[in-house]
């Protein structure tokens, strides 16, 4: 009977154990939600702001540091204006793009394309599918969102095209699907028609004003696709745009050059699209950018991380002036401005206490444009108010890197230090300065250069100047009568009392132009202008670009600046640039191999890195 | 029941013939009686087991001829009784005798019944290392299989069973005592009774699935029946050293080197710790820079922490790895147990490991306890139990293998920079020209308060019914508890260049559980001793969940880890965290059939359900068949028997199956993510909007991955046993292999799907061989015990696409690649051709730039333009995977003395050295190598290993430069015990005694430069395994030399 018992239940076991299955081994994932979840207003939106993220230039480690949309390296490493820093064996790739070598497995290009291609457009296809698809939405609504995204479509277009040339995939809403076949080898003109045509769409249909200031507004697509058409020199078609702009009365520029890069001043009257940067919400605050991460200055004082990015002798020299308060176009880079070049930051005694090395440094007394030392840490002065800048100490290694230290247009005031700047991880450097992408000045100094082609002299002058004068308004402070700095010097605020801060900081002089002789001069004096302002904000190599295609008398030879500039810095650092050459191909960066690999056939390569495939 | 009552009439009839008794001692090798021995009238079921003692005494038939003696894991004996009436036997212990029970799928066979490729580790061959991880112990004993284990205290292992089956999660399924999860490193290793590693399908078919990869099956240690209480008492006690360390310069020599660096890229000169002289100057202090006693930048009275550190220069140079290397204490305790009545068994041990890291502040402390018991009721129902829980404790920092590991620090630090600042806070990189190190005292001690602790609970119940004779069915619940936590704190390290000033805490916290539940009939029939069937039915369901949590703060007020809590932080209020889950449910067959003990034949069947499908490919049915065939008992042998006493032939073929992809591929998800989705909309600063981007692809229709396994084999035993044989031959191919395809960007970034579309193949041969042999009348024993074992891996296809490829890179520099039709991975790179030595070589040779000049490595030019281009001119260049490894066991006996040695090697296997990137080349400036000063090239040192100390980064490309044959042969263990004699324990009333001497790495033989060739760069985490043979600076093997005593009671 027991064992009958026993019979009757293992049966019944083994038959619950086979009939149990199939609910059983459905598994619904956790912490993600299906796609049918955001086909309503609140999911158009949250995708919008997905979309948006991509603005950051940086997205976690899916990019690192070559997608920053401040164009660090493509446009100011790769120029004139900026080294690499740092040394030698780091970040090895970005030596490639320094010296104009750039190997087509780079990865550097490869985080541009994947964050703007890969993210940046599919996120707004995917969106503007979405919103095609849901039906409560009112056509105001449907036509806001569709304009936000077609925008920042024709944002990541930009970016993309700008290092990449016309060599990008041009993938709509309703190819989302079928992306990887479709060819990059595009006819001329189209890419830029497809970017102007979603800034137009964007431009119509934006309001003027968002409540919210990391939205894009009208303006800051008629801006964007001004900047586009500047690209090409299509002045005719950016002219209306910018002069909407500037008849709009929406803009002016804010009191002092340096707001513009002040954290205080995020999101101001100046400010026409401004890339938003907050910190201290999630760890190391990545989501601040990231790709800027390496650039804050490698000082032991001020503990952060990694010395990339320095402003190159060239720039210093450019920022000259003569008597008059004008730069000295032709003779700049003829000599060096006074550096510290070698010289350490105290005196070094041997063990016998006998001099081997005097540390004294008297910074140069040249007559200086004041935008230079809120462009570049030179020795001597403060630097911000995070001390005197020391020099050679606070250059991670000199040789490689050049005397001058990290640009300060990214950085955060140091009694701003952990409010506005990450508290943890190692890229201490990341703080909440937003990046002003588009700007009144741009405007400007977009529209000065159309004058200066059409001849318009006076108009050309009249805004050159508004620039100029207002960089004359506000000069580094802080007069520095000490000229050998040991590392005590900045502990807590010794420094001050070595520095008068009643006088400047150097011997500033910035002036209205009085005449534009003629068009050549005129076009000059803007491209200088252009230079100085935006110095080391990732615009220069694509300027030097775009003006190498101007009529003689007002082109800039690309080549031949350049190979200057690298020929002139050998007497600065020897190594960096030796042998370095610039080549038609050097013009737009490799479509990245693996890329190029996944979609044989379909993909081609920028002409003069080597075949098709 | 017939049958039973048949049988018991005739058990009550026999005891009534003449009888005669029987009597005897029966001891081990060691002289230890055995209890537990059955002792058995050969075709009888008359007999009795063993006393406490060893002892037995029983009445046997008058005509009875042989007796049997026979007890697990050792060799059966069958002795004639004669006139004789007292026997003493020493049993020989039998890891690959011929009638050792072999626990295989679902249940247990004999050796010489088994037809696929299935190799055992007895308890004493686990106990050949001591290792704390059963998974390291195994490395050697067993043949194809690689072992290769981390040298963190209590570090566990890596196993890849027949080669690497699968660029997917290529780990073996574990089932421990019935449940199907993996030992880790808190499984007491003494508890292992024995361990079966089924390497082929046809042996591994059976778990369906999940056998693709192998299955390795752990019994843990049971009583048995009418076994006196026993109780053995393990301990030991030793010490755990570094050897090794790398030849770096001295605080000279680095100024020598920065002056060498200079001239090389002409340069003048100067250094702020050096000066800037014609020779380098050591200075009298580090920070401030350079300076020399007396200045007054040096004035002690200026010393402000953190804001104004004082460094003393070390003038000799820190030897920073002796720095951080200590000896490191290991203890362990180990109680057991054992005994059974009648009806029941029963087990218990108790375990204590305390194992001190070679590094300062390393620690691994583990306590188990085990519990396995079982008891019949009548003659038709068994029920038991096993239940083991352990808990473990780590501190202090284990990161290992990376450049940011505190052995990489050791090489990143200069020598001129002391470990402490003139107050006794810690030194480091602050002072300028020092390079970005981190000074790895300070980092390990930072982290000492570090902990994890790991709490599991591992068992099963089971009942197992008779339900006729031959028919028995049961039913087993098997479970798994996890808990992790784990605290991490960041403290200030304001010494450092790169340095970190907030304080921090991060708290992890996860759990899993897995249950299950497999029900099995298994039904035996014999039919006149020539027919044996055997079949098996079952099913088994399992389920497993993991949920994990984190959190973190910063900035703290006071640094005391007592003070330091998630509350009392004050910054970056952080959480996070998430879940997963899976089932599998599965329905399987095995059926055995054995002619006449000479022929074999097996054939399994399991189809089994995974929800990391979708519902249309969920099933996957996995068949297996394999045979045997015994020559040797074939009549045209017998010509041969007086030497070989066994040759068998074994053949196999099977498939299983993988689902290791994770959970939830076949779902299309958008996710939230603060870092790629969020945006600040509102333009604060302080918080970002969520936003949504796409997180996963899902592919509804991927598959089983399924792999297909041939396997064809010999064993052998002869000259009495005395030698013994096995050899395998296989090939497995994995097709359907899961990919995750990489996607063209443009189709946008998610988480790619796996796709059922690459292929891969493994082909290898293992050998097994033993000799065993006593001299001087039995004083003397000796046993040698080798194993071989020789894989080659391909991919035949990673996709449809030929230009696939997985690399895996390093700072920047990609070191290994996979691709179809070579091995998972190779070394990638350029080929160098060495040093150019003139202008003119230069201006011959292929050019790299402006690389291509005197004292830098002429690459090789291989697409012909006469240009050295990343894109064109890199190839696979050498090859991780080792020509064939092997094992070898000496174990010697006299006396009461024994020594085991145990030798273990690697042949062909190639590595990169990636720390000399660092320490030769100068990546950064760290820390050099003696070579990077004495053997690079200058223009009076030509023939220099390494091209001109100048930091040149196409010096540091991957290249043949830095691959190195990676062979080695190591005395893993040599251990020395002495026993004490019976006489002299019966004295004291003790059952045994013994004490050891044990070494671990006493000598290895290598023309590898970096720490240890045994570097472990296998990973078992999915799609990893491309970075194999990459040696970033792992902890070395330590040596430890133990102590220790059993005793038996």
């Amino acid at each position: 009977m027991k064992k009958l018992i026993m019979i009757v239940a293992t049966c019944f076991l083994m038959a619950v154990s086979f009939s149990c299955a199939d609910s059983f081994l459905d598994k619904s994932p956790l912490g993600a939600a299906p796609d049918s979840a955001f086909y309503n207003e609140k999911g158009a939106n949250a995708l919008l702001t997905g979309a948006y993220s991509m603005v950051k230039g940086s997205a976690l480690w899916t990019v690192s540091w070559g997608a920053s949309i401040t164009n660090w390296t493509y446009g100011s490493v790769a120029s004139d204006d900026a080294a690499k820093g740092s040394y030698i064996g780091d970040q090895i790739p970005l030596n490639e793009i320094e010296r104009w070598e750039v190997s087509t497995t780079n990865g550097y290009p490869a985080d541009k394309w994947v964050l703007n291609i890969g993210m940046g457009v599919n996120r707004c296809n995917n969106l503007l599918n979405v919103i095609a698809k849901i039906p409560e939405l009112t056509e105001a609504t449907a036509t806001q969102l569709k304009a936000e995204a077609r925008f920042l479509r024709g944002l990541y277009y930009f970016e993309s095209w700008l290092v990449f040339g016309d060599k990008i995939p041009l993938i709509t809403e309703d190819k989302i699907e079928v992306a990887s076949t479709i060819s990059n080898d595009n006819a001329p003109g189209a890419v830029l028609k497809f970017i102007t045509d979603d800034l137009a769409f964007a431009a119509a249909n934006l309001p003027e004003k968002q409540t919210q200031p990391g939205r894009a507004t009208k303006y800051a697509a008629m801006a964007l696709a001004a900047r586009a058409y500047m690209q090409v020199l299509d002045y005719a078609s950016a002219k209306p745009l910018l002069d909407n702009i500037i008849n709009s009365g929406k803009f002016s520029l804010v009191a002092n050059f340096f707001d513009n890069y002040r954290i205080a001043k995020n999101n101001n009257v100046e400010s026409i699209f401004e890339i938003q940067r907050n910190v201290n919400d999630i760890p190391e605050s990545l989501n601040g950018e990231m790709g800027i991460g390496l650039n804050a200055p490698y000082a032991p004082e001020l503990s952060m991380c990694c010395g990339f990015h320095q402003p190159t002798q060239n720039l210093a020299n450019a920022f000259k002036v003569d008597a008059n308060g004008l730069p000295l176009f032709d003779t700049f880079n003829n000599t060096d401005l006074k550096n510290d070049q070698g010289i350490p930051s105290d005196d070094v005694f041997d063990k016998d206490g006998k001099l081997v090395t005097s540390g004294l440094f008297v910074p140069a007394t040249d007559l200086l444009d004041p935008r230079i030392d809120f462009t570049m840490g030179r020795r001597g002065l403060p630097y911000m108010d995070w001390g005197i800048n020391r020099g050679q100490d606070w250059i991670r290694d000199q040789s490689w890197g050049g005397p001058y230290v990290t640009v300060e247009k990214t950085l955060y005031y140091k009694a701003e230090r952990g409010s506005l700047s990450t508290t943890t991880g190692w890229q201490t450097g990341i703080n909440a300065n937003n990046f002003r992408y588009l700007r009144y000045t741009h405007i400007l100094l977009w529209r000065a250069e159309i004058a200066a082609f059409d001849g318009d002299l006076n108009m050309a002058r009249d805004l050159v100047n508004q620039v100029r004068v207002r960089a004359d308004n506000e000069k580094v402070m802080g007069k520095v009568s000490i000229f050998k700095l040991p590392v005590s010097i900045n502990k807590g605020d010794d420094w001050k009392k070595f520095v008068d801060f009643t006088q400047p900081a150097a011997n500033y002089l910035v002036k209205p132009y009085i005449a534009f002789v003629d068009k050549n001069y005129a076009m000059k004096a803007v491209q200088w202008e252009i230079r100085l302002e935006f110095a080391t904000e990732g615009m220069r190599f694509f300027d030097l670009r775009r003006w190498d295609k101007l009529p003689e008398g007002m082109r800039v030879d690309m080549k031949a600046t350049l190979e200057a500039f690298a020929a002139a810095d050998l007497r600065i650092r020897p190594l960096v640039m030796k042998g370095a050459s610039f080549d038609e191909k050097d013009k737009y960066q490799p479509i990245p191999q693996t890329q190029m690999d996944l979609q044989p056939g379909v993909l081609v390569q920028n002409p003069g890195y080597g075949g098709s495939n | 029941m017939t049958a039973l009552l048949l049988f018991s009439c005739f058990l009550t009839l026999t005891s009534f013939a003449q009888q005669k008794t029987l009597l005897g001692t029966i001891n081990g090798e060691d002289g230890v009686p055995i209890p537990g021995v059955t002792v058995v009238v050969i075709g009888t079921t008359i007999g009795t087991v063993t006393d406490m003692d060893g002892k037995f005494t029983f009445l046997a038939p008058a005509d009875a001829k042989v007796i049997s003696i026979a007890y697990v894991g050792m060799k059966t004996q069958e002795l004639t009784i004669g006139n004789q009436s007292s026997f003493n036997v020493t049993m020989i212990s039998e890891s690959t005798g011929v009638d050792e029970v072999v626990v295989i799928g679902y249940g247990t066979r004999k050796k010489e019944e088994i037809t696929g490729s299935i190799s055992t580790v007895s308890d004493k061959q686990m106990k050949i290392s001591t290792a704390p991880s059963i998974v390291s112990r195994m490395q050697g004993q067993v043949s194809g299989i690689t072992v290769t284990s981390g040298n963190t205290p209590g570090a566990d292992a890596v196993i890849r069973i027949h080669g690497i089956g699968t660029i997917n999660n290529a780990d073996p399924l574990y089932v421990i005592d019935g449940v199907p999860v993996g030992p880790g490193n808190n499984i007491n290793p003494n508890d292992v009774e024995s361990i079966s590693v089924l390497k082929d399908a046809s042996s591994a078919a059976i778990y369906g699935s999940r056998g693709a990869n192998g299955v390795v099956i752990i019994t843990t240690k049971h009583g048995r029946a009418n076994q006196e209480p026993s109780i053995t008492l393990s301990m030991r006690t030793g010490t755990s050293q570094a050897t090794n360390q790398y030849d770096m310069l001295n605080t000279e020599q680095y100024g020598q080197a920065v002056w060498l660096r200079a001239k090389n890229l002409g340069n003048v000169p100067s250094s702020k710790q050096y000066g800037s002289g014609p020779t380098p100057v050591i200075p009298d202090y580090s920070l401030p820079a350079g300076a020399m006693e007396g200045a007054a930048a040096a004035d002690p009275a200026l010393y402000n922490y953190p804001d104004y550190q004082i460094f003393k220069a070390n003038k000799q140079g820190t030897d920073w790895f002796n720095e951080i290397y200590r000896t490191g204490i290991i203890q362990e305790y180990d109680l057991s147990i054992s005994g059974g009545g009648a009806k029941s068994t029963y087990s218990l041990s108790g375990n204590y490991l305390d194992e001190q890291g070679i590094l300062i502040h390393t620690g691994f402390k583990r306590y188990n306890v085990r519990v396995n018991a079982d008891t019949k009721f009548g003659n038709w129902l068994k029920v038991g139990e096993s239940i083991s829980a352990s808990y473990n404790h780590t501190n202090g920092d284990f990161s290992n293998n990376g450049e940011g590991s505190a052995v990489s620090m050791a090489y990143r630090m200069q020598p001129i920079v002391p470990v402490y600042d003139i107050k006794g806070n810690f030194a480091g990189t602050k002072a300028p020209d020092t390079g970005n190190a981190v000074n790895p005292v300070a980092q390990l001690y930072h982290a000492k308060d570090n902990d994890g602790k790991r709490f599991r609970v591992l068992g099963n119940i089971f009942g197992e019914v008779t339900l006729l004779k031959g028919l028995t069915a049961k039913s087993l619940f098997g479970y798994n508890f996890d808990q992790w936590n784990a605290k991490n704190y960041n403290l200030p390290t304001f010494e450092n260049a790169e340095a970190n000033g907030t304080a921090g805490l991060n708290i992890e916290s996860n759990y899993s559980i897995l249950w299950n539940w497999s029900n099995t009939i298994n039904y035996n029939l014999n039919i006149n001793n020539i027919h044996t069937f055997n079949v098996v039915l079952g099913t088994e369901a399992v389920k497993s969940s993991y949920q994990w949590l984190t959190a973190g703060r910063s900035q703290y007020f006071l640094l005391a880890p007592e003070y330091m809590q998630l509350a009392s932080g004050e910054l970056n209020k952080i959480n996070d965290g998430n879940g997963s889950s899976w089932a599998l449910f599965s329905q399987f067959g095995r059926f055995n059939y054995d002619l006449m003990g000479k022929y074999f034949l097996e054939g399994t069947v399991r189809r089994d359900g995974s929800s990391r499908f979708g519902t249309a490919n969920r099933y996957g049915i996995f068949p297996a068949a394999s045979a045997a065939w015994e020559i040797s008992k074939e009549g045209f042998m017998a010509g041969t028997s007086s030497w070989l006493e066994m040759l068998k032939v074994r053949a196999g073929w099977g498939r299983t199956g993988n689902d290791q992809i994770g959970e939830y591929n076949q779902y299309r998800t958008f996710g939230t993510n603060g870092y790629t989705a969020a945006y600040n909309l509102n333009g604060t600063t302080g918080s970002a909007i969520a936003g949504f981007e796409p997180s996963r692809r899902g592919n509804p229709d991927v598959a089983w991955e399924t792999t297909e396994t041939f396997n064809a084999g010999i064993n052998a035993s002869m000259l009495d046993k005395k030698l013994t044989f096995a050899v395998d031959a296989w090939q497995r191919n994995t097709s359907d292999m899961l990919y995750q395809l990489s996607i063209p960007q443009v189709m946008g970034v998610a988480t790619a799907p796996f796709v059922n579309i690459g292929e891969m193949k493994n082909t290898g041969i293992d050998i097994e061989l033993g000799f065993r042999n006593t001299l001087a009348a039995g004083k003397f024993t000796y046993a040698v015990n080798a194993t071989w074992s020789k894989y080659k891996n391909e991919i035949v296809s990673l996709s449809n696409n030929l230009k696939e490829v997985v690399g895996y890179s390093e700072r920047q520099v990609e070191y290994t690649r996979a691709t179809s039709g070579l091995a998972y991975p190779m070394f990638y790179g350029l080929i160098s051709d060495g040093i150019i030595q003139t202008d003119a070589e230069a201006a011959a040779a292929p050019q790299f730039g402006t690389y291509t000049t005197v004292g830098h490595f002429k690459y090789r030019d291989l697409n012909g333009d006469n240009l050295i281009t990343l894109d064109k001119d890199r190839t696979f260049i050498g090859d991780p995977h080792p020509d064939f490894t092997g094992g070898l066991n000496i174990d010697l006996g006299y006396a009461n003395f024994d020594l085991n040695m145990f030798f273990y090697g690697s042949y062909g296997n190639e590595l990169i050295n990636y720390v000399s990137r660092w320490i030769d080349y100068g990546q950064f400036y760290g820390g050099l190598s003696q070579d990077a000063l004495y053997n690079s090239w200058t223009p009076t040192n030509t023939s220099a290993r390494l091209p001109m100390l100048d930091g040149a980064a196409r010096s540091q490309e991957a290249s043949t430069a830095f691959i190195e044959d990676g062979s080695y042969l190591r005395l893993k263990t040599m251990r020395l015990g002495y026993t004490i004699p019976q006489n002299v324990l019966n004295s004291i009333n003790m059952k045994s005694l013994r004490f050891y001497v044990q070494a671990t790495n006493l000598f290895t033989l290598t023309n590898y430069r970096g720490l240890d060739p045994e570097v472990n760069t296998l990973s078992n985490t999915s799609g990893e395994g491309n970075r194999m043979g990459v040696d970033k600076g792992a902890w070395p093997t330590p040596r430890q030399i133990t102590l220790g005593l059993t005793i038996g009671l």
